[in-house]
C-alpha cells in the first residue's frame, strides 16, 4: 500500500469506525434499563416506537413526534429491547417483552378512560418485531389501533443472510481474526434475508406471521436519490431504489411478505425521496471511492438488489450513502423531517380510522358519480359546480350518521339532490364506512316505472340495516316529474362483499284498496264500501240490481285513460259494473297518497 | 438501524480492502505522478472534449453509463463554464485505472476543481468532480 492510499484508508477507518461507535453507542446505556412503561400513562393515544436491529429506544423520533403533534392527543413512548438487539425478531426476549409492553400500555390508557388502543411506529426490524407480538396479544385488534413501519424489510434485505454471497464471504474472512466478535454476525442479519410470501427463510428463522385482519399498517420506504453532477451542472439522478440497506420494494411489501391468506385491511405504501448531492458521498470519505461510478447505474444497481446479489461495488456504494447520507439513509430516517412527517400523517390517519363519521366530516366528502356529474370532494355539502352545469347537494336533515359496518366507528347513509340539464334528477343515497370509503350507493330512480324524480323522505339506521323512504315514486302510467306512490326500501351489510347491499323493496299501489272496494260493491256491503270511501254517498255505493262488479286496472295521469277525471297526483282505478244484458259500466276511484297509505277521495260512474 | 453497523464496517472495510486489492493486479504499483500519470496530450484532449460545446464529444469524456439521459440543460451548463484547463502535473495515481488531477475552469472567475479520472480502453474519462483542490 503507498503512502497515499494508507492516509486515506486510515482516515475512512476512522470516519467508520467512529460511526459504528457512535451507532451502537445510543444503545448501550439504554441497554440496562427495562422496557416498562413507568412514565404516566394518560387518555391520549398511545404511541409505541419500537427501535431496529442493533439499535436503542428511538428517543430522537420521540422528541420529534411530541414537537410536531403537541395537543393533538397523543402520547409516545420508546420500547427498548437493546440487550437483545441483535436477535432475531422471532425470539421471546423481543417479541414477548413487546407484546407485555403494548398490552400494559393499553391497560393503563383505558384506565385512564382512554379507548385501549396503543399505536406503533416501527423502524427496520421492529416492524417485524411488532409483527410477532402482535400474533400473541389476546386481542390484537383491539389493542392495536395501527402501525407504521418505517423502513422494515417485510421482504428481507439484500443484505441478510449475505454470508451466503460475495459480500458475505468478503465480511467472515475479514472479520475473523481481526474483531473480536461484535455481535452482528447474530441469527438476525442470517433471518432478515430477502424472501417472497411462500418463500421459507433460512432454517432456525420463523417467517413474521401478517397482522391480524382489521389492524391497519401504513408503511414508509426511503429511496435515497443522488444527484449525479459534472462541475456543479446537474447530469442526471440515480435512484438508489431503497434506504442503502431496505429496497422500497421490501419496505412497502408487507402484503406478500408471508405465507397464506393475506389479511384484510389498509395497508397504505409510501415513499418518501432523499436526495444526496454527489459531492457529499465523494466527500464524505475521500477521493478513493469515486472509481466506482463508473459501475453506479441504474440498472446495476438496481438488479442486484433484486436478485439479492449484493456485489462488492454496491455494497461499496451503498455502505458510502450510508455514511454520506446523514440525514437520508436507513439509519437516520427516524429522524428525518419528511419522514417525521409522513410518520405524524400516518398516525393521524390511522387514528381517524377508529374515529366516526361526521355531518361536519361529510361535507367535505368525496362523492362518486352523481346524476351524471364526475366524481368530486364536497365543498361546503356541495360540489363546486357552476349554476349552469346543475347541483349536487348534502340533504343534512335526511342524512344520517350511524352504524353501518359491524364492529366499526359510525358511517353514514347520506342523502344527495343533485340536478343536470336544467332538472332536478332522482336523490341518491351514497353509503360511507367512518373512514369515508363508499360501500354502496342507492339511486332512488331504480325504484318505480322508469322515469321520475324520485325524493328520499327518510332514513332509519338499525344494526348494520339502513331503510329509506322514497317519495314521489312514478308508478305505470303517471306523470313521470310526478311519481305518485312512494316506498321504503331496505339495505343491510354484506360481510362477503363488504358492500351495503339491497334487501327488500315495497312499494304501494292502490290497487289493492280499489280491489277491496269493488268486493264489498259486488256483496252489496255498504258499511265496508263506506269505509273504504267516505266521502261517497249511499247511492254512489249501490250498485244496480243484477251487476257484478270486478276490479278492472289503475292507470295514471298520462295513460290516456279517463284522465280528466283525476288530477295528476292521484291515480284512477277503474271498477266494471257488468249487466245481465252484456253491457258494462266504468267507475272510477279516484286515489290519492295519504300519511296512512292509498285512499279512495271519490268514486263515480265515468262512462258506459 | 438494521445493518448499520455491519455496512459501516463492511464501507470501511470495503474501503480498507479496495486499495491493496484494486483490480485488475493483487500487488500495489508504485505511486506515479504528474505527467507519469496524465500526458499533456491526454490532458489537452480532455479539455477539448469539455470546451468543445459539442454533446457527443462532453459526453465521451465523461462516465456517463451508456443509455443515459442527461438533464436537458447539462449540455449548455457545461458549455456555459468556459476554457478547462487541466493542470496534468498535479496529477496522481490512486490505483492502476484511477487517479485524481486538478483542473481549472473559467467561469467569471477561475474556480478550482479535483477531477477523479477513470481508465477506460486505454484512455482517462471523469468520473466525478469536487469543488476545490481535494487531493
Amino acid at each position: 500500500m503507498n503512502p497515499r492510499h494508507a492516509r486515506q484508508v486510515i482516515i475512512a477507518l476512522v470516519v467508520i469506525l467512529g460511526a459504528v461507535a457512535h451507532a451502537m453507542s445510543g444503545a448501550a446505556p439504554q441497554a440496562l434499563a427495562d422496557s416498562t412503561p413507568t412514565d404516566h400513562v394518560t387518555k391520549d393515544h398511545p404511541v409505541v416506537l419500537v427501535h431496529g436491529w442493533t439499535g436503542g429506544p428511538a428517543n430522537d423520533t420521540k422528541a420529534l413526534l411530541e414537537e410536531k403533534l403537541r395537543g393533538e392527543g397523543w402520547q409516545f413512548f420508546a420500547f427498548d429491547y437493546s440487550k437483545f438487539n441483535t436477535l432475531w425478531a422471532a425470539d421471546a426476549h423481543i417479541w414477548k417483552k413487546l407484546a407485555d409492553y403494548i398490552t400494559e400500555i393499553s391497560k393503563e390508557q383505558h384506565a385512564a378512560g382512554g379507548d385501549g388502543r396503543v399505536y406503533l411506529v416501527t423502524h427496520s426490524m421492529g416492524g417485524l418485531a411488532a409483527r410477532f407480538a402482535a400474533a400473541h396479544l389476546d386481542d390484537p385488534t383491539v389493542v392495536i389501533g395501527g402501525v407504521v413501519t418505517v423502513g422494515t424489510p417485510h421482504q428481507g434485505s439484500p443484505w441478510g443472510n449475505a454470508a451466503e454471497g460475495a459480500w458475505g464471504k468478503f465480511i467472515e474472512a475479514v472479520l475473523h481474526g481481526k474483531f473480536a466478535d461484535p455481535g452482528w454476525g447474530s441469527m438476525a442479519r442470517v433471518c432478515l434475508a430477502p424472501h417472497k410470501g411462500d418463500d421459507e427463510l433460512p432454517p432456525g428463522c420463523a417467517v413474521p406471521p401478517y397482522f391480524p385482519s382489521g389492524i391497519p399498517v401504513e408503511q414508509i420506504a426511503g429511496n435515497v436519490v443522488v444527484e449525479r453532477s459534472y462541475f456543479g451542472v446537474h447530469a442526471y439522478d440515480v435512484t438508489v431504489g431503497g434506504d442503502g440497506v431496505v429496497p422500497a420494494t421490501s419496505a412497502n411489501g408487507y402484503l406478500g411478505s408471508a405465507a397464506g391468506a393475506k389479511p384484510r385491511g389498509s395497508f397504505s405504501p409510501t415513499q418518501v425521496d432523499c436526495r444526496i448531492p454527489e459531492n457529499a458521498v465523494v466527500s464524505a470519505i475521500g477521493s478513493q471511492i469515486a472509481v466506482p461510478w463508473q459501475y453506479f447505474t441504474d440498472a446495476n444497481l438496481l438488479d442486484q438488489l433484486a436478485d439479492a446479489r449484493v456485489g462488492l461495488v454496491v455494497a461499496f456504494l451503498l455502505g458510502r450513502i450510508l455514511i454520506a447520507g446523514d440525514t437520508c439513509s436507513h439509519m437516520t430516517m427516524m429522524t428525518n423531517g419528511p419522514v417525521v412527517d409522513k410518520m405524524a400523517e400516518s398516525l393521524s390517519s390511522l387514528a381517524a380510522k377508529h374515529s366516526p363519521m361526521t355531518m361536519a366530516r361529510l361535507k367535505s366528502i368525496r362523492v362518486p358519480r352523481l346524476c351524471d356529474h364526475a366524481a368530486g370532494k364536497l365543498k361546503n355539502g356541495q360540489l363546486p359546480l357552476s349554476e349552469r352545469e346543475g347541483y349536487v347537494t348534502l340533504d343534512t336533515e335526511r342524512t344520517r350518521v350511524g352504524a353501518i359496518v359491524p364492529g366499526q366507528p359510525d358511517g353514514a347513509a347520506a342523502v344527495f339532490h343533485c340536478s343536470q340539464g336544467g332538472i332536478g334528477w332522482p336523490d341518491v343515497v351514497v353509503f360511507y364506512n367512518n373512514l369515508g370509503g363508499i360501500l354502496g350507493t342507492f339511486d332512488t330512480g331504480d325504484i318505480g316505472s322508469t322515469g321520475g324524480r324520485q325524493q328520499v323522505s327518510q332514513v332509519t339506521l338499525g344494526h348494520s340495516t339502513v331503510t329509506i323512504g322514497v317519495g314521489a315514486v312514478p308508478l305505470k302510467g303517471d306523470n313521470e316529474l310526478w311519481g305518485t306512490s312512494r316506498a321504503t326500501v331496505t339495505y343491510g351489510w354484506n360481510a362477503g362483499r363488504r358492500v351495503m347491499s339491497r334487501g327488500a323493496v315495497a312499494i304501494e299501489y292502490p290497487d289493492p284498496k280499489a280491489r277491496q272496494l269493488a268486493q264489498a260493491l259486488n256483496r252489496r256491503d255498504l258499511n265496508a264500501a263506506r269505509k273504504l270511501s267516505p266521502s261517497s254517498t249511499e247511492e254512489q255505493l249501490t250498485p244496480p240490481t243484477g251487476a257484478s262488479v270486478k276490479f278492472d286496472h289503475c292507470v295514471g295521469a298520462v295513460s290516456g285513460e279517463y284522465t280528466e277525471e283525476f288530477r295528476g297526483n292521484q291515480r284512477g282505478c277503474l271498477i266494471k259494473y257488468f249487466y245481465e244484458n252484456g253491457n258494462y259500466s266504468d267507475y272510477m276511484a279516484v286515489m290519492a297518497l295519504q300519511p296512512e297509505g292509498w285512499t279512495i277521495t271519490a268514486y263515480r260512474n265515468v262512462g258506459g | 438501524m438494521l445493518l448499520t453497523a455491519v455496512l459501516l464496517l463492511g464501507g470501511g472495510l470495503t474501503l480498507w480492502a479496495s486499495a491493496p486489492q484494486a483490480p485488475p493486479t493483487p500487488s500495489p504499483s508504485p505511486v506515479l505522478t504528474g505527467k507519469d500519470v496524465l500526458s499533456a496530450d491526454a490532458a489537452r484532449s480532455l479539455e477539448a472534449d469539455l470546451s468543445s460545446g459539442d454533446k457527443s464529444r462532453i459526453r465521451r469524456a465523461l462516465t456517463v453509463p451508456e443509455g443515459q439521459k442527461l438533464d436537458s440543460k447539462f449540455y449548455a451548463g457545461i458549455a456555459a463554464l468556459g476554457a478547462f484547463t487541466i493542470r496534468e502535473e498535479t496529477a496522481v495515481q490512486l490505483d492502476d485505472n484511477s487517479a485524481g488531477v486538478y483542473a481549472d475552469v473559467q467561469h467569471g472567475r477561475v474556480r478550482t476543481w479535483t477531477l477523479l479520472l477513470t481508465r477506460t480502453d486505454g484512455g482517462w474519462l471523469v468520473a466525478s468532480t469536487l469543488k476545490g483542490e481535494q487531493l
